[in-house]
């Protein structure tokens, strides 16, 4: 009496037979490894399983080839223990008994996912730890700054002036046209408007305070936080990464006065001059929108604008923008240090970072709203 | 089945107009642990990178595994890195999967294995380079530069390929690290019948493993011949590199080959 069942063509095949005494033997033949078997698995150990158990005497000597994804089946349909009756070449043994000295397979030897699992009590102690942080680098800063003024020949100039030539001079082309676009849709739109209750002289009066008090440092410290802000994070925690942060550690140098404050200085110098790109630009945008919308010549539109809107408002902005470029720069240093050095916490990171800043410059804006609601208006 | 694994024919490597290879000629055999030795810059890695597919040669044909590199379109690619590993030098491991993530990539990106079986092909696979099924949870950050190897090992070796590069294998590791690995690819190619490309500094690695020895010099492979016949070459590099040790190479390959027959197939679980 016999059995064969052909699987594959030229691969792992299953024969069986009942031998004299009545006891099955289960020969296994072909090529048993992951190139051979990979279609069909199931199916093999099924077979398996059906022709033979663990009493069944095995024949494993005419294998042609045998690695762990073909041990692994056969090891099922024994039912994981090495039967008694097993007929094995020496070369092949190695994978079975590696196969044995596999434990109890459960799926925290194999699983990575609770890593992400997000604990409430953990994450408000993280919050609470992460604001420690961020005022102990505040501190840090307010003094490695002084320590700094007091010799002129510690200033780093280079790190200084590169923060200055990122957030600024490069800024110039994506401030400039947010700037426009923002004076024309505020002009145009409150245009539209305001002609329909008779008061389109008013249109100066909204789009000068509105810039010039509001939008331009806040869309200014927006872009930066998106574009300085991230690169900041992603340069210290790629630094993390590389190692590069312990070795300025080992030569002594400090993360704080090479890292942090040029930024933050850099970010004061910068910030307030892409504030005044900004409002000049959105004030042309505003002209433009103004004259399409209710032909208000663009010469009148700026004598209005000197007239109507104190000068105190521009400089109530550009102040803003310094604070608001020091807050973006302190908040995404501050992330930089934390990042991990893996690429999961280099992108996490990152993503805190610039959404941290935008939340911290939101608030920020709000609190000196209603702080200084009395001054130029 | 073709006898040349791959087959490297004038190729030309120019960056930013430096000549880096200059009709550059290697073939490597079926079966044959192929070492290619050279001083720094030599242009090892790019070689070794052009074999990959990463870089473009400017010139000359490359092709690996009977597919020309430079013509390999993406769905190719996939089945071409199949038959593939690749052990990069600082093990390359996805910091952000643990152990056996990393390792189970493979089989999961080409669709090969269904999840119910994954485990154990993945843990036996890890028991094989040396490491702890306990430690498959780890991620690679916590682990020893050693273990890293394995791990970069085992991945490359789960599809079972049936050519492997090792861009220096043993480097960062200390003396005892360094020759366990060695021994440990000596076992794993025998047993999985492995073709081997290694770039190395490492004369132990040279004299255990390689059967050939390709010399990057001058911009091209002045040789590539047994490391006995290597030693005794006339070259400036050659002489520096092997200084001292060129005894030790033309002996010690008899003893090598006389130790590997001793040592039978249940070493690779000794080494666990």
């Amino acid at each position: 009496m016999g059995a064969d069942v052909t699987l594959d063509g030229d691969s792992a095949v299953v024969q069986s037979r009942s031998d004299i005494d009545g006891i099955v033997r289960v020969e296994l033949l072909g090529r048993w490894d992951i190139r051979a078997i990979r279609a069909r698995p199931c199916e093999i150990v099924e077979r398996l399983h059906s022709e033979g158990n663990v009493e069944a005497r095995w024949d494993l000597t005419q294998i042609k080839d045998i690695d762990a994804a073909g041990a692994t089946l056969i090891w099922r349909a024994w039912n994981r223990t090495r039967p008694a009756n097993v007929l094995l070449r020496d070369e092949d043994a190695w994978v079975f008994e590696s196969l044995a000295l596999l434990p109890g397979l459960n799926s925290d030897v194999v699983s990575s996912r609770e890593r992400t699992r997000v604990d409430f009590w953990r994450g408000c102690l993280n919050a609470a730890s992460a604001g420690a942080d961020g005022l102990a680098l505040l501190g840090a800063v307010a003094l490695d700054s002084t320590a700094m003024l007091r010799s002129c020949s510690d200033i780093p100039r280079n790190e200084i002036t590169a923060t200055i030539f990122r957030s600024g001079t490069q800024a110039v082309a994506i401030s400039g046209i947010v700037g426009v676009l923002i004076g024309i849709v505020l002009s145009y739109l409150s245009g539209q408007e305001l002609r329909d209750i008779g008061a389109e002289s008013y249109v100066v009066n909204l789009v000068g305070f509105a810039v010039l008090r509001e939008l331009g440092p806040l869309l200014a410290a927006i872009l930066n936080a998106g574009r300085s802000g991230s690169a900041m994070t992603a340069q210290i925690g790629v630094m993390r990464v590389t190692g590069e942060l312990d070795a300025m550690s080992v030569l002594g140098i400090s993360q704080i006065r090479r890292l942090v404050v040029p930024k933050v200085i850099g970010q004061l110098v910068a910030l307030p001059l892409v504030v005044v790109w900004t409002d000049a630009t959105a004030i042309v945008g505003g002209m433009v929108g103004a004259r399409i919308q209710l032909g208000i010549l663009p010469g009148d539109f700026l004598h209005s604008v000197i007239r109507l809107v104190p000068l105190s408002n521009v400089l109530f902005g550009v102040g803003k923008g310094a604070l608001f470029g020091a807050l973006v720069a302190l908040v995404s240093c501050h992330f930089g240090f934390r990042i991990q050095p893996d690429t999961e916490s280099l992108s996490a990171g990152t993503t805190r970072a610039v959404v941290m800043a935008l939340t911290a410059v939101l608030i920020l804006d709000a609190v000196l709203a209603i702080a200084f609601s009395h001054v130029g208006m | 089945m073709l006898t040349s694994v791959i087959s490297v024919q004038g190729v030309e490597t120019k960056f930013d107009g430096v000549s880096i290879h200059r009709d550059l000629n290697l073939e490597v055999r079926r079966g044959e642990v192929m070492a290619i030795i050279g001083g720094s810059g030599s242009g090892k890695s790019t070689l070794l990178k052009e074999m990959l597919g990463l870089i473009k040669p400017c010139g000359g044909t490359i092709r690996v595994l009977d597919s020309d590199m430079s013509a390999l379109t993406v769905g190719k690619r996939k089945e071409w890195a199949t038959h593939c590993g690749v052990v990069f030098q600082g093990g390359a491991l996805f910091t952000a999967l643990s152990v056996f993530d990393n390792v189970a990539l493979p089989v999961r990106e080409a669709r090969w294995w269904p999840e119910e079986f994954l485990a154990e092909l993945v843990l036996v696979t890890l028991q094989t380079t040396g490491i702890d099924v306990r430690d498959a949870r780890k991620l690679p950050a916590e682990l020893s530069g050693g273990m890293i190897k394995r791990v970069a090992l085992a991945r490359a070796l789960v599809l079972k390929p049936e050519l492997v590069f090792l861009d220096e294998p043993t480097a960062g590791l200390d003396p005892e690290q360094s020759h366990a690995v060695i021994q440990l690819i000596a076992n794993l190619k025998r047993v999985f019948k492995l073709t081997v490309v290694m770039v190395t500094h490492d004369v132990e690695a040279l004299i255990v493993l390689a059967d050939r020895v390709a010399v990057l010099a001058e911009q091209r492979i002045i040789a590539a011949a047994p490391l006995a016949d290597i030693v005794g070459l006339k070259h400036p590099f050659v002489q520096h590199f092997f200084a001292g040790r060129t005894d030790r190479c033309v002996q010690s390959r008899r003893h090598v080959d006389s130790c590997n027959m001793i040592e039978n197939h249940s070493a690779l679980i000794g080494s666990v």
